[in-house]
């Protein structure tokens, strides 16, 4: 037997915490902006309204919470303390005062100063997560398919918010040639394809499989879904740029459709060769975002026939958008931080107590019931208001916003209490 | 269970208190899912060698588990030393999982 070192890679929950508890926060700020906005639903996917949620979302909620549980995944993948926990402040600090600027920004539709300020810092907090994620994973053999998906997730992501910063001066300063609207498409699927998707796709297909205690392992499975993702993005990058005919864009949507349906198949033989039988509330819900994943693939190519036949689809990609970070992004989201916080805070808590008394496991640190909650409150909240953003119908949207909203407040208030628990 | 030992009686008493020392990713103790490969005493040199794995190198909750094992065996053998070696050869499998454990799992 060859002896082996492990070293003790955890980051510290305090590092950590900030960036879950922000999440949480954005998150029910978006939801209450929801409830505002469903009163007059625009017609316009470029709408102030639209443009602060869907930052609030992508930012605030969705990229925040990302980075914290980045900081504790990426040493485990990387067998290495984290390069650096003061730069974790450091990006959180940045990103953390960036994201309200920026918001506020979109909200009142001034591209001033305190917008472009926002830009700014987010640019400087990302910058930082990146340095420190390469710096922790640098060392390691690349070859590692997690470390990739994370790795090249947050250099897309950097892209994306450099695209960004871009548009948000070339407002004022003329960067482009064009407007910033007609870049709105290309800097918003940067950020889905690239950074929202492959980290997704990266981190479902290494924790999933974990919490199940599945036998199954294959990597080159997922090395084909990295670079059909990757194929797909520099393709969309050329076609974009390029400004070839929109039939051409079926390509990139193929590509990505083709690596879904690779990871289901990944997915679904963790799943048929787990050893654990009873699948727990969050890795449920987990599964479950990434099957509606596929909503927003049947929207992208709804929205492809219609331009290409000349039709008004300001309404469908408004739906397109919702069911991405209200989707997917979101319930994997509500899935995954029950199975990432609740270890967060055990370590925290109870790991010096190991092996001396029976302690509660980290699965018992949140409220069950409150849980099951959020999820009844959020699935049917979900479907209602991309019903009434299709169908037009006011008392729906304001109905199902209010609705979700209440599951926001489930979720927030179980990791308030999980933090509180000793 | 397929772990050796030097020392039927030792590995009985040891194995009593490594049955506290939980996985919690799984929940399960690492007695029942087998991480433990061997157990040995030096009576004389009062060492206590434990000879143990992961269920994968990256396991977020390694070091938690290491540092249990040491606690558990420090309070039970309180004049020994306790060497830990970690090792990942042979890796670990699901084939190591005691019947205990499967019906654990299976619940």
């Amino acid at each position: 037997m060859d002896s082996a070192q492990h070293i003790n890679t955890a980051t510290r929950a305090a590092v950590v915490k900030p960036f879950f508890n922000y999440a949480a926060l954005a998150f029910l700020v978006a939801l209450v902006l929801l409830i505002i906005k469903s009163f007059s639903f625009p017609s316009h996917y470029f709408e102030p309204g639209l443009l602060t949620v869907t930052h609030i979302m992508a930012l605030g909620w969705g990229t925040m919470i990302v980075m914290g549980s980045v900081y504790q995944l990426i040493p485990v993948l990387a067998e290495q303390a984290l390069y650096s926990e003061k730069l974790a402040v450091a990006s959180f600090v940045f990103t953390a005062t960036g994201i309200p600027l920026l918001s506020y920004g979109f909200y009142t539709f001034n591209m001033g100063a305190i917008m472009q300020w926002g830009a700014i810092l987010v640019n400087a907090g990302l910058l930082l997560f990146l340095w420190n994620v390469v710096a922790t994973a640098g060392k390691k053999d690349f070859k590692e398919i997690h470390s990739s998906f994370i790795v090249s997730a947050v250099i897309w992501l950097q892209l994306t918010a450099l695209i960004g910063l871009l548009l948000v001066f070339n407002f004022t300063h003329n960067i482009f040639t064009k407007d910033s609207l007609y870049y709105l498409s290309f800097h918003a699927h940067l950020g889905i394809a690239g950074w929202f998707l492959l980290l997704v796709t990266g981190v479902s297909s290494r924790l999933i499989p974990m919490f199940l205690i599945s036998k199954y392992t294959n990597n080159n499975l997922l090395w084909q879904v990295f670079y059909l993702i990757q194929s797909a993005l520099i393709i969309f990058i050329i076609l974009f740029l390029c400004r070839v005919n929109n039939y051409f864009f079926y390509i990139p949507a193929a590509l990505v459709i083709i690596a879904l349906i690779r990871l289901g198949k990944f997915l679904k033989l963790s799943y048929q060769k787990r050893l654990r039988k009873r699948v727990d509330g969050p890795v449920r819900l987990s599964v479950t975002a990434i099957a509606l994943m596929a909503l927003p693939l049947l929207a992208i190519l709804i929205i492809l026939t219609g331009v290409l036949s000349d039709k008004n689809m300001a309404t469908a990609i408004i739906n397109y958008g919702f069911l991405i970070f209200f989707g997917w992004v979101t319930l994997i989201i509500l899935g995954m931080t029950f199975k990432t916080l609740p270890f967060i805070i055990w370590n925290e808590q109870f790991r010096n107590y190991t092996g001396s008394r029976a302690l509660p496991q980290p699965g018992d640190l949140y409220h069950k019931k409150l849980f099951n909650y959020m999820v009844w409150l959020y699935i049917p909240g979900f479907f209602m208001f991309s019903l009434g953003i299709v169908m037009h119908i006011k008392i729906l949207l304001v109905t199902a916003s209010c609705i979700l909203l209440l599951s926001g407040c489930c979720y927030a208030v179980n990791i308030l209490l999980m933090q509180r628990r000793r | 269970m397929n772990l050796i030992s030097n020392d039927e009686k030792f590995a009985a008493d040891a194995i009593e208190v490594l049955k506290y020392v939980i996985d919690p990713e799984i929940g399960l103790n690492i007695i029942d899912l087998g991480l433990v490969y061997q157990l040995d005493i030096d009576k004389e040199a009062l060492k206590i060698y434990c000879t143990m794995t992961l269920t994968t190198r990256f396991c977020p909750m390694g070091d938690v588990i290491r540092e249990g094992t040491q606690r558990a065996l420090a309070m039970k053998f309180r004049e020994y030393e306790i060497i830990i070696t970690l090792v990942f050869d042979p890796p670990w499998s699901s084939n190591r999982i005691s019947e205990e454990g499967r019906l654990f799992l299976n619940q």
